[in-house]
């Protein structure tokens, strides 16, 4: 277990660092700084916020949940909070260059995000506790879904909004995690069942629960999404069972369902051909990504310097392809950086999971580690097309409230999972 | 459960470095290429900050230049409509084509080193200059060819065979580039006819009697003895109760007559004896039904992909679903010319930096050996028979001997594309050319004076 943490462990090996923690903070407050100077130089004339303002808020912000994490002696892993700060502070900079007012909007979701992980951190730090429940979250999970599926509004391809009045959300971001929730509470208890021959009567609604939510998501055409659950899902099953056969089983199954898709759904196909040869199409059905493709292209190894890309061309491109922008104007080397900052979380995570006391906890930090690893990992594969594009959000990096609030949130039962393995003495 | 939290996180692991590495060839390996794309809008932003190179024909007249200050570049085609398919045009209105969009790279220079450089001397406010082309193309050629051609529609390529330099790539109808503006309307049209399109690279036309020349390839591989044999035209020949005609019966000839009347009984005949398996492993060998690397995009000639022995019947005198661009019948004529050795066809002769120093030039290679000296001398000398008596007799020349061949190949449009292959001089060949109209008719009587002229102009000097 040494090993496998090994560049990424505290000093001490019981305790959290949190003087660690501090130090790192300084990584994504300099960056944050840089963006004030570039918002400064910039857009002197622009109405809108002082950049004084926006850079005390977050900064104060992330040293204020520091320091929280300070105060009430939570012994979470000391590398979530920079790795997340880092990311968002990234996020936020190519979000403003693209458009200030989607960075006004993300620094105000960025502080309810940080509220949100203060609250789970400091008052529901016994995740077992939440585990007690897992029909809860599936029910509520579910509900989401279907309520989505009913009344939901179509923006872009997928049908996953709904709209109050003038305010709008994404549900299926919350339903990951419930779902994730869901599956650590029940499979934590089922286990033993699950892996004897008996264990009929426990297979059936965990399958019927996940085929269900896929299903729905499927009908919402948020195939990204659906892609991820499943994974997510088969990792989950994996851990639970120690078995690869269920997890080949599942594969096969997905596979089966994948091919049934592509011969009911048109738009499916129409996907597979961009992803195939996106330049046949070049105009239409197969521009973002060829556009897409142009831009990290363009980026070649240093980049083009910050604002001095053209990636505005790409269609949702501060929700999808910011990856695409940050690959133009850090060049490959910033991409990569990006891409390492998400390798450092998943290594976190896994680690969390391995210190975890109970299995609860390992299969809690697991599933969420997976979630949010391979959410990043599909749309970054998406929009260099190495595999075919699904619209979901970097998570922590795109714009978009719903994402970016319930990725703090899943870093704070991260945080709660990893204290527990902390005080548990491992 | 420990182990499996491992083994999971090195599946993440192995997923990372497949990104990892497949994103630094995005960026890095592919990323010069996906940069120089004519799809990129960022090349437009830097046409304003870069003077664009000169291009410039094989005696170094100019073909496109760039005019005014700064910001207010202007580009500008002395030989308008006569260069317009090759060079193309430039505009922010309009896109790009031709070379112009094909060699950005080269003409903004951006590439390498260089680009580097150049990036960094536009961030300082500065503009570079980009490099320059010259063409192997003759202006002079490419004007005589677009006026012989003026009303119609068609193409005309010239090779040097020795080289595989082309000298010539006219479509007609043409357009401006200097007039785009007010011409796009028209030019859109669809009564304009496409003046758009290259129809000397992307046409694609059945290529009638003129695939004689490839089925005669196969025939004499496949049995030498054929020169020796009397053939017999009853006028007709039945292939699986499917009738194949000539124009009037030909009675008793050898093989050079059967070239010089152009007998669809005896050619097809003589590829049902080759077989289909032979005739398409000749084509391949001219160029059929591969992808030809050429500075310009072209269009793939081809064969069906199955030839039974109607088909092959059919594909043996150049109709049904053979379909050729006049580049690929120019490059077969040139193989024919060059002793059964076709050259690479190329374009761009060498690339010059602003100052005259000389960043990269053309070497001629021989793209494929397709037959031997002796069928490719046997052929010449029944094309040579063609030009002397046969049906491209108005394609002869005064003290040059010429040789050729006509193809009339019918389509779905209605009258026949008139074709006409040819190359001189005969005994040591300095040009091939290929010459299509669409629906004028008898290729002897309508593309022979034209490529007559051609050839004429070339040689005179």
């Amino acid at each position: 277990m040494l090993r496998w943490c090994w560049p990424f462990m505290s000093r001490s090996v019981t305790g959290t660092n949190r003087g660690q923690e501090m130090a790192l903070l300084i990584w994504p407050s300099l960056i944050l700084v840089a963006g004030y100077g570039y918002m400064v130089t910039f857009s002197p004339g622009q109405t809108g916020w002082y950049p004084g303002y926006a850079l005390a808020l977050l900064l104060g912000g992330f040293w204020g949940v520091h320091l929280v994490l300070r105060v009430t002696r939570h012994g979470g892993d000391e590398y979530f909070l920079p790795i997340a700060a880092t990311l968002t502070s990234l996020g936020l900079i190519f979000l403003f260059r693209l458009d200030p007012g989607l960075a006004y909007r993300q620094i105000i979701w960025t502080v309810m995000g940080l509220l949100v992980l203060i609250v789970i951190t400091a008052g529901f730090r016994d995740y077992q506790r939440l585990e007690q429940y897992p029909y809860f979250f599936l029910s509520l999970g579910l509900f989401f879904l279907i309520i989505t599926v009913l009344l939901g509004t179509r923006i872009g391809g997928a049908k996953s909004w709904l709209t109050l009045g003038s305010f709008r959300m994404q549900p299926v971001e919350a339903v990951k995690v419930l779902m994730v929730m869901y599956l650590a509470g029940y499979l934590s208890d089922r286990r033993e069942l699950l892996l004897q021959g008996a264990g009929r009567l426990s297979w059936g609604p965990l399958l019927a629960a996940v085929a269900l939510a896929v299903f729905l998501l499927v009908l919402q055409r948020d195939l990204g999404s659906a892609m991820i659950l499943l994974i997510t899902f088969l990792a989950m099953l994996y851990l639970a069972t120690g078995k690869l056969r269920f997890c080949m089983a599942g594969g096969a199954l997905f596979s089966l369902g994948a091919v049934i898709a592509y011969m009911i759904f048109p738009y499916l196909r129409t996907r597979i051909a961009v992803w195939i040869n996106p330049w046949a199409d070049y105009n239409g059905a197969g521009y973002q990504v060829v556009q897409a493709l142009i831009t990290l292209g363009s980026g070649g190894i240093i980049g083009t310097g910050l604002g001095l890309g053209y990636s505005q061309v790409i269609p949702a491109v501060a929700t999808d392809f910011i990856f695409a922008t940050m690959g133009e104007e850090m060049g490959l080397m910033g991409s990569l950086g990006i891409i390492l900052l998400y390798l450092l979380f998943a290594l976190r995570g896994f680690c969390a999971a391995l210190r975890a006391p109970e299995e609860q906890g390992v299969l809690l930090a697991g599933g969420l580690t997976v979630l949010c690893t391979f959410q990043a990992l599909i749309i970054m594969a998406g929009v260099c097309k190495l595999l075919p594009l699904t619209g979901v959000t970097l998570p922590f990096v795109s714009y978009g409230g719903s994402s970016l609030i319930i990725s703090y949130l899943l870093l704070a039962l991260l945080l709660n999972v990893s204290a527990a393995g902390r005080e548990a003495g491992l | 459960m420990k182990t499996g939290v491992r083994n999971l996180a090195l599946a993440t692991g192995v997923f990372f470095v497949i990104l990892t590495v497949y994103l630094t060839y995005i960026q890095v390996v592919a990323g010069e290429k996906l940069y120089l794309t004519s799809l990129n809008p960022r090349l437009r932003q830097v046409e304003q900050q870069v003077a664009r190179g000169t291009i410039y024909d094989r005696a170094g007249r100019v073909l496109a230049r760039t005019m005014g200050e700064p910001g207010e570049f202007r580009r500008q085609y002395p030989f308008g409509p006569a260069t317009a398919h090759v060079v193309g045009y430039v505009s922010g209105r309009f896109g790009s084509s031709g070379l112009e969009a094909g060699r950005d790279g080269d003409l903004l220079g951006l590439t390498g080193w260089q680009g580097m450089v150049n990036k960094s001397m536009r961030l300082l406010g500065q503009v570079p200059r980009g490099n320059n082309l010259h063409l192997t193309l003759d202006a002079d050629l490419q004007t005589l060819a677009v006026n012989l051609l003026a009303g119609r529609r068609g193409a005309a390529v010239a090779l040097d065979p020795r080289t595989g330099a082309v000298l010539l790539l006219a479509s007609s109808p043409s357009f401006d580039p200097n007039r785009l503006e007010e011409e796009w309307n028209r030019i859109n049209s669809p009564g304009a006819a496409s003046p758009l399109l290259n129809r000397a690279i992307q046409g694609l036309y059945p290529p009638g009697s003129t695939m004689k020349l490839i089925t005669a390839t196969a025939a004499l591989e496949a049995d030498p003895g054929i020169l020796q044999r009397d053939f017999y035209c009853p006028g007709y020949l039945e292939v699986q109760g499917w009738k194949l005609t000539c124009p009037r019966p030909h009675g008793h000839l050898n093989f050079q007559e059967a070239m010089m009347y152009s007998c669809n009984v005896t050619f097809a005949t003589l590829a049902l004896e080759a077989g289909a398996e032979k005739f398409k492993e000749t084509a391949a060998m001219y160029g059929f039904d591969k992808p030809l690397k050429f500075d310009l995009p072209v269009a793939g000639s081809r064969l069906p992909d199955r030839l039974d022995d109607g088909s092959l019947a059919e594909a043996s005198i150049g109709q049904g679903a053979v379909l050729a661009t006049p580049l690929e019948m120019a490059a077969v004529t040139a193989a024919i010319a060059g002793k059964g050795i076709l050259m690479q066809p190329y374009l761009i002769e060498k690339v010059t930096a602003a100052d005259g120093r000389s960043l990269w030039e053309a070497v001629p290679r021989p793209l494929q050996v397709v037959t031997s000296a002796r069928i490719a001398e046997e052929i010449k000398e029944a094309m040579v028979a063609t030009v002397n008596g046969g049906t491209a007799t108005a394609v002869n020349l005064a003290g040059i001997q010429v040789a050729a061949k006509t193809g009339s190949a019918q389509n779905p449009g209605g009258e026949t594309h008139a074709w006409l292959v040819a190359f001189a001089p005969a005994q040591d060949p300095r040009i091939a050319v290929a010459v299509v109209v669409e629906n004028a008719g008898a290729g002897g009587a309508v593309a022979a004076p034209l490529a007559r002229e051609i050839l004429a102009a070339a040689l005179r000097r």
